[in-house]
């Protein structure tokens, strides 16, 4: 349960930017995606991807990651398969599974906690769960040790930030941009979000993403004040590069705090 | 069915499920759309756009030909086909694009599945001075170009949605992520009675004048108090709900007819109260058509306005409470009940609503000859010309 909260905060005393790297599971296919998933493994966090259908919060690059995913015959089993092996590799990695909420619903809340829990996942990301509605879901989650990361937005205002911040149990998602994941960059406005929600979050471990696309990003949200960064899209758009330059990209941007 | 609860749930479907940009424009767009309500002059803002630019209240004609073909029940025609913009889709458009414009919005945005919505949302936009951005599916495009080329006339911008199954699951995909950038200036004009509270519960407030006029025309036109049945095809079910929300506490049977497309067996359908379990999709849980893992799956139906694999949450409350009773028609028998209706009566009818006279037609001899039937005609079938055509 406090794995991955732990990791952060260990990364804040140290004074340097805490890096999570997003990839979707079975992506490029179910066949080819552990050694992306392994280059990957060099964040401090890595969040394991589960295709869906209607992927309502992510831009172009990871539609089209997920429906090739899923196409190529990509399954929840798969995904938890794919945690299952990252775990018995990394030993300590804090993962998390990330996807949409009809997956999760639809094996149960229970049911798919339990899961998450047994492939050795530390948390769960649900961009379509507001607090309003996260209720069975963290229930489900507490009681499998499992942590929740709750979102806030540029637009969330301080009393949702703080109320997100308090049901925060891995740690506070903030998306830098409004919109989606996979954006040009981050907008002139990313320092101003990240200073009134992290005065709003108070000492909750907060991370930042939805357009962090170089170390320079990561620089800009960390000394802003969040505990570091999540990059996705811009990761996958290296596919066609292989999995070595996908590598690269993540140690790169893992200078960022420096 | 009463409103939602303060959570937006109609028992245990409903909610909002959407990501925490949304969440505040969707807390102004309840508070506004609760001030409009109880703003007399709101109310009187949209009867007039109703009566004098819609043309409302419609007609509820006796269909005597069909009637005599099917050989049963007296079977009447809620005529929305002859609702300015030729569907129902006028009346929720004209309400939502009234407190698009009380809320302040620089733009509209909306999805459209056989292009009805989106016409009348352009026609809104032009008659009120918004600017509005269609988004729908690049097959629908294709197989509903006429009414592409409406929404242009208008003034409206269109995004053909190439994502996905390119129809209107997408089209509703592309819309939410649009408001989700622009969650400040934006109004999300959504088309049926989906997506996340409020609007199921708007959707269906502005969709219930066909219902409460049927029920207020039918005791003069037939001489009692109330029909047997009222019939309505199933999308999304913004006609349907409308039709039946007057009629919830009467003694009458209220069926929902849904696309069973190929067949309900063939795996290409939109009967989603038939085949569907519960999920969570485009902001609400409801009803899903989903496979093992809860991937939404592909609807299929010769009427793009039926294909969706979800419906509504106040519909699949009504369906569990046994309130509603669910039906399909299969593309072919859609196509043989417009057919029939058109020759019975000279009235051209949108393949959708056309699935709602096959059942009609087969409802009609067993309610037998003392009994009166409603069907919503929810459109006009011109932009349904070039399917006819080439269907034998």
């Amino acid at each position: 349960m406090t794995r991955l909260r732990d990791a952060i905060l260990r990364a804040r005393a140290d004074g340097r930017a805490f890096l999570a790297a997003y990839w979707p599971a079975g992506y490029p296919s179910p066949a080819t995606d552990a050694a992306f998933l392994r280059a990957v493994a060099s964040a401090d966090l890595v969040e394991v991807g589960v295709p869906f259908s209607d992927p309502s919060a992510d831009g172009p690059v990871l539609q089209a990651a997920s429906r090739q995913a899923l196409d190529a015959g990509a399954t929840v089993q798969h995904a938890l398969d794919r945690v299952r092996d990252l775990r018995a590799e990394h030993a300590e990695l804090p993962l998390a599974l990330m996807t949409y909420a009809n997956l999760v619903h639809h094996s149960g809340w229970e049911g798919f906690a339990r899961r998450a829990a047994e492939a050795g996942a530390d948390a769960l990301i649900l961009p379509d769960v507001p607090m309003e509605e996260s209720g069975s879901i963290r229930a489900a989650l507490a009681d499998n040790g499992l942590a929740w990361v709750p979102f806030a937005s540029p637009v969330s205002g301080v009393s949702r930030v703080a109320a997100a911040a308090s049901q925060a149990t891995g740690f506070l998602y903030l998306t830098a941009n409004v919109g989606l994941t996979g954006q040009a960059g981050l907008p002139a406005t990313a320092e101003a979000t990240v200073r009134s929600t992290r005065a709003a979050c108070g000492d909750v471990p907060l991370l930042a993403g939805f357009g962090v696309r170089g170390a320079d990003d990561v620089r800009r949200l960390h000394r802003a004040g969040a505990d570091g960064a999540i990059v996705g899209s811009a990761l996958v758009e290296r596919a066609p590069e292989g999995p070595e330059a996908v590598g690269r990209l993540v140690r790169a941007l893992h200078g960022g705090g420096a | 069915m009463s409103d939602p609860d303060a959570a937006g749930y109609f028992d245990a479907y409903g909610g909002r499920w959407v990501g925490e940009t949304l969440v505040p424009a969707l807390q102004r767009v309840e508070a506004a759309f609760r001030s409009a309500r109880a703003d007399p002059a709101f109310g009187a803002e949209l009867a007039e756009l109703n009566q004098h630019y819609g043309g409302r209240p419609t007609p509820l004609t006796l269909a005597r030909r069909l009637t005599g073909h099917a050989g049963g029940a007296r079977i009447w025609l809620k005529r929305e086909d002859l609702v300015h913009g030729g569907a129902h889709k006028f009346n929720n458009v004209m309400g939502q694009a009234l407190l698009a414009k009380r809320m302040g919005a620089k733009r509209i945005i909306a999805e459209t599945g056989a292009g009805q919505h989106g016409v009348a949302a352009a026609m809104a936009g032009a008659v009120l001075g918004l600017p509005v951005e269609v988004y729908m599916g690049a097959k629908d495009v294709a197989r509903q170009a006429p009414n592409a080329q409406r929404m242009r006339l208008f003034g409206a911008t269109l995004h053909p949605v190439e994502q996905g199954s390119a129809t209107l699951k997408d089209a509703v995909n592309a819309a939410l992520r649009d408001w989700a950038a622009h969650p400040d200036d934006t109004y999300y004009l959504i088309g049926s009675v989906v997506g996340p509270h409020p609007f199921p519960w708007m959707v269906r407030t502005f969709q219930s004048v066909i219902g409460a006029e049927t029920r207020a025309q039918f005791p003069d036109r037939a001489g009692r108090p109330f029909p047997d049945a009222v019939v309505a095809c199933v999308g999304g079910g913004s006609n349907a709900i409308g039709s039946f929300s007057a009629f919830l506490d009467d003694p009458v049977a209220l069926v929902g007819v849904e696309a069973a497309g190929h067949g309900l067996d063939s795996g290409h359908h939109a009967a989603t109260a038939a085949r569907g379990s519960p999920g969570i999709l485009h902001g609400a849980r409801s009803l899903l058509l989903q496979d093992g893992d809860g991937q939404v799956v592909e609807a299929h139906s010769i009427s793009a306005g039926l294909d969706y694999p979800g419906i509504g949450p106040e519909l699949a409350a009504l369906r569990d409470r046994g309130r509603l009773r669910f039906a399909s028609a299969t593309d072919r028998e859609a196509v043989a009940a417009c057919r029939t209706l058109a020759r019975a009566e000279g009235i051209l009818a949108a393949l959708e609503s056309s699935h709602a006279v096959a059942e009609a037609i087969r409802l009609a001899p067993l309610l037998g000859k003392d009994a009166d039937l409603v069907v919503t005609l929810s459109g006009r079938g011109d932009k349904d010309l070039a399917t006819l055509e080439a269907t034998p």
